[in-house]
């Protein structure tokens, strides 16, 4: 009897290590040429920014609490980018994912697409007994005590990049430069939370979380392919 | 002239924001390169514009929010004034006939162009495209 049983799809995931938010965006860009012509399955990119504030297509400046200069001379990044959303900061002791997915061969649904997001976190903070959920319209992964999961996609011929950024312990006093998301709400790391779980642990568990809530076969892929 | 409207991203959505056009009015374009952006909620997507030709005019300005298949702008693709066009490729069934010319687009099922359907490029498929009779 051959088996009938269809192989989960796979997804390659990289951990790619600090990366500045120029560099990572040029990657995303090449993955995903390469993933709109089919020469590589999804992919799954764990980062880290060094302080990066970055303002989606339709943030607002008035979100933006201080003159890009200022910003500079504290030393963080300013980048206007393509995602969705507002403003938001990226840092050292944030995972931030990025996966490059054909939603052709998921769904073709990018409501969908933010709500599986917001699944995956859900599911890896759960490992760590975080209680996170949804909020009626404010996209993102919430706590008790605030926002600790900033989403925030583009795509294009329904291949996905940029995605989200998990606070694990992530300095939160630099979200003072910003109104997150343009909601005055507060924000929340796992480790505000009194979880000390190490970064490589919250790796796997949101790897793990994606499989399951994509239905993809992950491959771990440490180097980048030379592209 | 096509007509080019705002596509449906998903079950769930009934409108999108135009945060940018890619190309000025007069601008040539190919097809499948990417005429403007649309935002929803969290997400912004590059909408690739369904023939070559040049776009015509832009008939929803940039930050402004839209019903899906609201017609967003026209491109004159050579074809004359004779016979405008528009074609809507729902996501699913055929509910949504095109409102200019009654037709359903190739993503339907009940397409007579099943050709059509095997073009498995992308996004057009469910977003705008033009008619059969552009080789869609």
């Amino acid at each position: 009897m051959p088996d009938l049983a269809i192989a989960a799809a796979a997804c390659e995931l990289r951990e790619l290590g600090s990366l500045r938010y120029a560099d990572a965006f040029a990657l995303q860009q090449q993955y995903v040429e390469r993933r709109k012509r089919g020469e590589i399955p999804d992919q799954l990119l764990i980062v880290e920014h060094p302080h990066v504030v970055t303002m989606g297509r339709n943030g607002h400046d008035e979100n933006l609490l201080c003159a890009p200069e200022m910003l500079d001379r504290a030393g963080i990044e300013f980048h206007r980018t393509d995602r969705g959303g507002d403003v938001t900061y990226h840092g050292p002791g944030q995972i931030v994912g990025y996966p490059i997915v054909d939603l052709r061969e998921w769904k073709r649904d990018v409501m969908a697409y933010v709500r599986a997001l917001e699944q995956v976190l859900i599911d890896a903070l759960a490992e760590f007994g975080i209680a996170a959920g949804r909020e009626a319209g404010a996209t993102g992964v919430w706590t008790g005590q605030g926002k600790i999961a900033a989403i925030g996609v583009h795509i294009s011929r329904w291949v996905t990049s940029h995605g989200f950024a998990l606070n694990v312990a992530t300095d939160l006093d630099y979200f003072r430069y910003i109104v997150p998301c343009g909601l005055t709400k507060p924000v929340t790391s796992m480790q505000a939370l009194g979880c000390q779980a190490d970064r490589d642990q919250v790796v796997a568990a949101v790897a793990r979380s994606f499989a399951r809530v994509f239905d993809r076969e992950m491959e771990k892929s440490r180097e980048v392919e030379n592209l | 002239m096509i007509d080019v409207i705002m596509p449906q991203m998903g079950e769930s959505i009934v409108e999108g924001t135009l945060t940018k056009w890619l190309k000025k009015p007069g601008e040539t374009i190919e097809r499948d390169e990417p005429l403007f952006e649309i935002s929803t909620d969290k997400v912004d997507t590059e909408i690739p514009s369904p023939v070559a030709g040049t776009l015509g005019e832009i008939l929803v300005q940039e930050g402004t929010t839209v019903g899906i298949n609201t017609v967003v702008g026209r491109i004159n693709d050579g074809a004359g004034a004779a016979g405008r066009r528009s074609c809507c490729r729902p996501a699913s069934g055929c509910e949504g006939r095109c409102s200019a010319c009654g037709r359903c687009g190739p993503g339907c099922p009940d397409s007579r162009d099943r050709g059509a359907r095997r073009d498995a490029r992308g996004i057009r498929r469910t977003a705008v495209a033009a008619g059969p009779q552009d080789g869609a």
